[in-house]
């Protein structure tokens, strides 16, 4: 097979100048199999299955890595939904498990592990409750766990009561980890429509539906996709809307067959009846220069992401990511789209502090991007049925479109709008926005479960 | 993709015999119920790796194509065995550009040999002083004596700074995946 010099030289600069990265490799590991419910045995079940299952996981990935010359930015493992397997259990076992996790994932060298999560979208039991009440305490106590509350979905509606109780909980738990900015809340998001094989964290978890141990990958790559249109506008001027959606589409098969070669060759290493799942192909941003969404909007002629249009750019970005994707591969899952993070782009961050983007465009842009208000700060001192009415409202645009739609959103403690609190790393710069001064506390309290859809009734 | 095990394959098998299955077979509860009335003994083994094994594929016995197998069934062997090889296949397109200065080709050449490798194509040009070159190096033979890409792709790299310029290893499965519908 011959191949052209040029495109030799494109894999070269995507690897070396652009940032493309296989952001995560995410192994999915079934807790189903908890032979007991007896807390002691249960925590030696979690730290035994996971060892076995992940031993491997962070040198195999080293390896692909080294093989084909796309760094791996984290390894990480997601996990049956806790409260199904801990149902019935009391509320320091949910903080054992949580450790338990956290401790394991340690010895592992994984990154972040995800999965402390309840679904919740049509009521909640008891002990999806006591799983949610022990997030401050779990969130002070361990490092790596992500938490996730599946709040909404089009099928069931949107559980208005748990809405209310997750306003209140996102604050316990920005307070709970105070010191380090709220920190917590970075690791805490709440969802309608959750993916059931979605390999990013903080909403990862291993669904019901999956087989015993599975990798999941999540490919990143906005740095391509923006030389990709730097480079046709530079060449083509004139180029109009059609051939940047064109070149959005090239990338994303290329990028989506880079992730899916390096998924492919972690499952068959890891062996053990493991298997490849899917690829997300989000095109996930990271604090570095260059490798944003929003440059990518910006190179579209948008002057700063959050102008008028801005809606509109990255509908079409994410729907040629998906349609390049879709073509390459035929697994693909997860989110799947552009992610949106404020602090985890340098682009966003930017313009949040210049004034160009606001929460209310922030939410409309939500309706097209693949997931939904992530890693937004805003004031320490925000009423808790403010930020439920927030979560409110981006349920009901996932459960109306169809779509998953999320909510990782921190009221930092102690810091009003346009302070700063810088995370490092991954996670980026927190820059508070305003939120709305008018009251939602009354439609919050009404509580109850908002009824499903009309669009629902599909049957 | 896994193979479905029914009772038409364990008939297949004459009675007190053996069924070996391994993880990409699911094996239908009739066909165990049949295996067991028929004394045919169902052999696990292969291991879990699913995605690992190798598709199935009916073996061809020598004397299946006719008395005594003979030419037929070596061309048939060949032909198997020739897709193995094409499928195993391990190759490293070596990139390396810097100011010119003699000896790169000479270096880089020389790795490549020590490492048992086989340049299949070298293509190499010069503007003004700037040095470019590709060299597409096949190493399945080696690779089947159970050297590394990595060790290569490091060898490589620790020849380039040595040298002083840049060189990038890709794997051709790599360029494959992306270039390639």
């Amino acid at each position: 097979m011959r191949f052209d010099p040029r495109e030799i030289r494109e894999t070269i600069d995507m690897i070396g100048s652009e940032h493309f990265d296989i952001r995560t490799v995410t192994l999915g590991v079934s807790l189903l199999d908890a032979p007991s419910k007896e807390i002691d045995a249960l925590c030696r079940h979690i730290e035994r299955k996971l060892t076995d299952r992940a031993r491997s996981l962070v040198s195999v990935a080293k390896d692909a890595e080294e093989r084909y010359g796309v760094p791996i930015t984290n390894k990480r493992i997601s996990v049956t939904p806790i409260s199904l397997i801990t149902e019935g259990l009391p509320l320091e076992a949910y903080v054992r498990v949580a450790e338990t996790l956290d401790r394991t994932a340690g010895s592992l060298g994984i990154d972040y592990i995800a999965g402390f999560s309840a679904l919740t979208q049509k009521g909640a039991t008891p002990g999806d409750l006591r799983l949610i009440q022990s997030l401050p305490q779990v969130m002070r106590a361990t490092r790596r766990v992500c938490a996730s509350i599946n709040l909404a979905s089009s099928r069931t509606g949107i559980n208005m009561d748990v809405v209310a109780l997750m306003g209140h909980v996102i604050k316990d738990v920005a307070d709970a980890t105070r010191d380090q900015g709220g920190i917590g809340c970075a690791k805490l998001v709440v969802f309608s429509n959750v993916p059931e094989d979605n390999p990013f964290v903080a909403g990862a978890q291993h669904g019901v539906g999956e087989p015993d141990t599975v990798i999941n990958v999540g490919v990143s790559g906005p740095g391509v996709v923006l030389s990709a249109i730097q480079r046709l506008r530079r060449m083509n001027p004139r180029a109009s809307i059609v051939e940047v959606a064109e070149t959005i589409k090239r990338m994303s098969f290329k990028i989506t067959r880079a992730g899916e070669l390096i998924g492919r060759e972690v499952a068959d290493r890891l062996g053990g009846g493991t298997v490849f799942g899917v690829v997300d192909l989000s095109l996930a941003p990271t604090p570095a220069i260059g490798d944003s969404v929003a440059d990518i909007i910006e190179a579209m002629g948008i002057e700063r992401i959050g102008a008028h249009g801005s809606t509109a750019a990255l509908a079409m970005l994410v729907d040629a990511v998906k349609k390049g994707g879709a073509m390459a591969s035929s697994s693909i899952g997860g989110l799947s789209g552009a992610f949106i993070p404020v602090s985890e782009d340098a682009g966003m961050v930017r313009a949040v502090k210049e004034g160009a983007l606001s929460l209310d465009k922030l939410e409309a842009m939500t309706a097209v991007c693949s997931v939904g208000l992530d890693m937004v700060a805003i004031p320490g001192d925000t009423p808790p049925e403010t930020i439920a009415a927030i979560i409110a409202d981006e349920m009901a645009i996932g459960v109306i479109n169809h779509k998953t739609t999320a909510v990782r959103i921190i009221p930092v403690p102690g810091k009003g709008v346009g302070e700063t609190w810088d995370y490092g790393g991954l996670l980026g710069e927190l820059v508070v926005m305003p939120v709305s001064i008018y009251s939602s506390a009354g439609f919050i309290n009404l509580g109850g479960r908002m009824p499903a859809p009309i669009t629902s009734l599909r049957n | 993709m896994k193979r479905v095990i029914g009772v038409d394959e364990i008939d297949a098998i004459a009675a007190g015999g053996e069924f070996h299955i391994d993880g990409n077979m699911i094996v239908t509860p009739g066909a165990r119920e049949r295996a067991s009335a028929r004394g045919v003994r169902l052999v696990y083994g292969g291991g879990l790796r699913a995605s690992t094994a190798p598709a199935y594929r009916p073996r061809v016995e020598p004397t299946a194509l006719g008395s005594g197998g003979g030419d037929v069934a070596q061309a048939v062997r060949d032909v198997l065995e020739a897709q193995e090889v094409r499928s195993a296949s391990v190759r490293a397109v070596i990139t390396a550009t810097g100011i010119n200065h003699p000896g790169i080709v000479a270096r880089i050449s020389t790795v490549v040999s020590e490492f048992g490798g086989d340049i299949l194509e070298i293509s190499q040009t010069i503007v003004q002083d700037l040095f470019t070159m590709i060299v597409i190096v096949d190493l399945t033979a080696e690779y089947k004596r159970g050297t590394s890409f990595k060790g290569f792709k490091e060898r490589v790299m620790t020849e380039a700074g040595k040298l002083g310029i840049h060189i990038a290893v890709i794997h051709e499965d790599m360029l494959k995946a992306m270039h390639r519908v």
